[in-house]
Parts: C-alpha cells; structure tokens; sequence
C-alpha cells in the first residue's frame, strides 16, 4: 500500500477542486472522496471482501507549496516515461517549489527508451507545487507540477 | 511463461489478448490514448497506461510511448494484435533491443514477407504455386510491357511495399501501360516510400482462401485449415468462414502440406497465414502471407477448438505447440460476419454514441466487441465494432444460426451493417456457396436495382 500515492492523490484532489476521484493499478483500487468541506477520505475495498478500510488523511496541503491559486497552471508530462527532478542521480534538482522560472526553463526529466526528455517550462512564474516523486512513473498528459504565473 | 505482456492495440482485438492472458495467469497491460479511457481494454487490463493523444501516429502507432510503457510497467512481452504495429519489422527488432519479446515471428521473416515482390519469389523458390508474372521487381515500364506481353493481358501490377489490395491496378491493354506503371510507382513511393512494382496475371472473379498455421521454435509447423474471405468489398473483408464450400478434404490436406512445408523451410514461427487465390478453373496461387493474428481468426477457433492467441503466447516464449497435425479434427462449420460503424448501404463511417445494445448469443454464438450502451465509437479509428461468429454442425445451420444471431443484435445511435450481413444471409447464391471476390459489388448493385424498382412500383401505383 502506497500511502504516498494515496498523499498525492489526495493533493491533487484539494487543489482541483475534485469531490471524487476512482484510481485503479495492478493490485488495487482506490476510491477517494472529499465529504463535504473536510478532507478527502480514502475507501479501499479489501480483495477478500473484508470490512473496508478507511483511511482519513490529514488536510492535503503539503509541507511543500501553498494551494494553487485559479491562475495557476499544470505541467503535463508529454509522454510515458520515467520522471526526474534532477539531470542525475544525487545532483541539484532543476527545480524545487518556490522557485521562480522563465519560458524554456528545464523542470525535470521524463525519461523514454533511454532517452532524458527534458520538459521546459511554458510559463514564467513561480513553481508552487511537485506532484511526482523523483524516478516514478509517469504516463502521457499526468500532472507533474504546478506553476502560478508571475 | 511471460509474467506481463503489454497489448499494443486497442478495441475488440485487445480484449481479446486480455482474455487469453487472464486464462494463462499472465498479467496484462492495456495502453491507450485520452480518448479511449473508457474503453473495455482499459477496463479489463490489470493495469494500464495512457499514451498519447487520440492521432493514431501519437499514441497506437507511437514507438517510444509504447516500448517505454512496457518498460515502466515491467511488461515481459508485447502483443501487437492486428494493424498498427502488428507487421512493422522496426518495431519488433526496438522490442529485441530492449529484451521485450515481440509476440509473432523473427524481424527478418517479417520484413521478407512484408515485401510483396520478396515475398512472391521466396515462396516461388520453395514450390508454392504463385501467378504467371515477372521475377521480382520490374525496373521500369518497357520490362512490366515486356513482362505483360509475355504472359498476356490483362495484368496485374502491385507495389512491393503494398498488399491487402492497396497499391494496384489492372492493366487490360498494353497502350495503357506505361502510364498506369508509373503512377503504381508513385504512389507506392508517397504511401509505402518504396517505388517498387512487379507484374502478376490478373485473374478475374477469383475466390481468396486462406490457411491458418502456427508454428513453435523447435521446428515444429502446423496449419489449422482454411478460411473461405471471399465476401470483401474494396479489398475489406466482409464474412468469412471455414471450411471454404467449394475445398475437399483432400484438396485442403494437399493445400496445408504445401503451406506448412514452405513455412517449415522458412524457419517461421508463430501465427501466420498465407493467402491463396483460387482462379475460376480451381487452381491456386500464392497471394500473400500475413504476419499477425488475423481478425477472422475465431472462425478458425470454432471449427478447430484451439485457442489461436493461447498458442502465440506460448510459442513466443519458447514452448512446444499444444498438438501435432495429426491432432487437428475439424469439426461443423463456422461463420463470421464483421458488423462496421458504417451504413448498410453507402458504406459512410457512422461514429457517435451507442444509446441501446443487445449482443447476441445463445448455442454456437460468439461475439467478440469491445462496446457497450453508452461506448462512444470514435471517428479516428476502425470502423469494426463487432465480430459475431457462428458455429453449427453444418454450413446450413450455421447461416440459420447466423441469421437469428443478426436478428437478436441491436444497436441504437450509429449506423451499422447489421442489415446489410442479414440481407446476404438470405441471398440464395451466398447460401448455395456460389460466390467470387466479385460478390459484394453485384450484391449491392442488384439491391440498389431493386430498390429502384420497388420504388417505381410505388409512384406507378399511386399514379394509377
């Protein structure tokens, strides 16, 4: 059980404005739903039918980054691939939240087949929130940051 | 035995592979494009990635995405279906590469056979019987007149790179001959990016038979019968159906003989099919050979009991084919008709939202689709919607069988060619077994003819 998963889930949620969300892998399936004006609660139907589980978060603000604002933008990832922060292991990540960046900044890596596709940014602004972690996968058009225009 | 194999594919076909890894115990992934998110491959699948945008050259036809999906997802082999990737010989080698096993034959067998002109001259070498025509690739227009000339108009001439009736045309007199030879080559250049053409006798109302083989990686080829493809319109096959009404069992084991030996000498492996055209006077002639699962492939499932896709997963990962030739019983007769988004009369795509759907079934009835009440059939892909399949102890039976599985068939909100299957069921030359690649066209004129008819019938009557 990926409770980071569940954690970014969850931030993505309260900063779309999304009541409910349904995500499904492999081994799981996960259904998120925010109650109200509290925070999204997590329902995981167990495999062998048992009692579900329930997991309540905490408020899905992150420790990193404020709440996107109406004008802020997402960053996409524009193929399937590998994502990360930084051009090599242990190296300075491109960038971190409260950055300032400017058209045709490098955000991160997306790498496919081997090949490090670096995703610029399109905006001038600030970063305010990192949806992936670094090295996990990521597929075409999934949210990977958050930028508020300047 | 594969752990994960990623289905590069979508619709009907990927469901179909989902199937057959969910019975093995493999794991499976679906990719797909944002648009096809609600799609029952996505659905079934154990996991699934998206893509890439709804163009097909972006997402189903996007190398990079799909080989790194499978990277991602930890995918052990990728099964192509049909179309899209499915014979790109690039492709399957990028799979080797990356230790990805690509689910059908060797990169090499499949840029042979993808080469028409190679393709023809091969199986020629090997004493399959192929059309009078010319050696390979003719060079320019005086050696195709030259050619033509020496096996007598009309001809056929077909680009290289083309096949499944693309990049060709009839040649009935020699003066029109270097005009129609160079614009073959053109256009095979700008659809295929290769120029090259050869020169077949053209044979008019042929019927297309065609022979299911599979074969291991320890040398051992099998074939599973043939398959009757002759009801086509524009080179698309409509119904098709095994055994072929006019092939005796003695014609077939002769046949599949010629077929699995060549595939035999070919080092082949995997599903494959090779096409034969049967001129008016009986005689065959080798067309070409299909590298993939074929959409007509249940037909051949029904009458033979074994699982066509089970058997190409199995030999991609190296074991032994499930039985010997010997071990193949045919039994009854099988029916497949393809039900297209498209109208019953004019042929015009018809996409949009399914707003009712009754699939049929009952005794001997297979449906394989991948839609739903409420599915949305997309403008940006195939029109097939739906195969239903039939299976009865005689031909009879299952063109009856046929006929009330059409009848149960309902779908609302798009145009199909449900009615247009359920009009040849009836047709008395269809049901007699008398029948060319010619059929459809005469059909469609006679229906149209009558159509006329029956309305001119009604403007004299409320005349009179």
């Amino acid at each position: 059980m990926d409770v980071e998963l569940i954690r970014q889930l969850m931030e993505l949620m309260a900063s779309c404005n999304v009541c409910e969300l349904e995500y499904e892998a492999s081994d799981m399936r996960l259904k998120l739903r925010c109650d109200g004006a509290g925070p999204p609660v997590a329902r995981m139907p167990s495999k062998a039918g048992l009692p579900e589980a329930q997991v309540v978060s905490d408020t899905p603000t992150a420790e990193e980054g404020e709440a996107p604002g109406p004008d802020a933008a997402i960053v996409k990832s524009p193929i399937v691939g590998t994502f990360y922060r930084s051009p090599a292991p242990g190296a300075e990540p491109f960038v971190s939240t409260g950055d300032y960046v400017t058209v045709g900044k490098t955000l991160c890596i997306v790498e496919a087949m081997k090949v490090m596709n670096e995703i610029e940014s399109d905006f001038d602004g600030k970063v305010i929130k990192i949806l992936i972690e670094d090295a996990q996968p990521v597929e075409y058009g999934q949210p990977l940051m958050w930028i508020e225009p300047a | 035995m594969f752990k994960k194999i990623l289905i590069a594919n979508r619709g009907e076909i990927a469901l179909r592979i989902i199937r057959a890894c969910r019975e093995m115990g493999i794991q499976s992934v679906a990719v797909y494009s944002n648009v096809d998110e609600n799609s029952l491959h996505v659905r079934f699948a154990d996991e699934s990635v998206c893509i890439g945008p709804a163009r097909n050259d972006k997402s189903y036809l996007n190398i990079t995405s799909i080989i790194s999906a499978a990277l991602v997802t930890g995918a052990d082999a990728i099964h192509p279906g049909y179309g899209y990737l499915a014979e790109d010989p690039g492709f399957a080698r990028i799979c080797d590469d990356h230790r990805i096993k690509f689910i059908g034959p060797s990169p090499k067998l499949m840029r042979m056979m993808g080469d028409k002109a190679v393709a023809r001259s091969t199986m020629k070498s090997l004493g399959v019987p192929v059309l009078p025509g010319s050696d390979g690739e003719v060079e320019d227009a005086k050696e195709a007149l030259d050619t033509a000339s020496e096996i007598g108009f009309p001809v056929l001439i077909k680009a290289s790179g083309g096949g499944g009736g693309k990049g060709m045309r009839i040649v009935h007199d020699k003066d029109d001959m270097p005009r129609a030879f160079e614009s073959v080559q053109g256009e095979a250049g700008a659809a295929f990016g290769n120029p090259g053409a050869y020169i077949e006798k053209y044979v008019g109302e042929p019927r297309h038979i065609e022979f299911q083989i599979l074969a291991d990686e320890h040398g051992n080829v099998i074939h599973l019968g043939e398959r009757e493809c002759s009801i086509q319109r524009r080179h698309q096959k409509l119904i098709e159906e095994s055994p072929s009404p006019v092939l005796t069992s003695r014609r077939r084991h002769s046949l599949g003989s010629i077929a699995t030996e060549a595939a035999s000498k070919l080092g082949y492996t995997s599903a494959g099919t090779m096409e034969f055209l049967m001129d008016p006077r009986g005689q065959f002639y080798f067309l070409e050979m299909n590298t993939r699962i074929q959409v007509e492939h249940p037909v051949t499932e029904f009458v033979t009991g074994i699982d066509v896709v089970k058997e190409m997963i199995k030999v991609a990962a190296g074991e032994k084919l499930s039985l010997k030739q010997s071990e193949v019983k045919f039994n009854g007769h099988s029916l497949e008709c393809r039900i297209n988004a498209e109208h019953p009369e004019t042929f015009a795509p018809s996409p949009g939202e399914i707003t009712a759907c009754n699939l049929p079934g009952g005794i001997g009835v297979r449906v394989d689709t991948a839609i739903y009440k409420d599915y949305v059939v997309l403008p940006y892909y195939d029109s097939l919607i739906a195969k239903v399949i039939t299976h009865a102890p005689t031909r009879k039976e299952a063109i009856a069988r046929m006929r009330r599985s059409l009848e149960e068939f309902v779908i609302e909100g798009i145009d199909t060619t449900i009615s247009f299957h359920k009009d040849v069921m009836k047709d008395p030359e269809f049901i007699a077994g008398r029948f060319s690649t010619a059929f459809v066209e005469r059909f469609l004129k006679q229906a149209k003819a009558e159509q006329e008819h029956e309305r001119n019938r009604v403007r004299t009557v409320h005349s009179a």
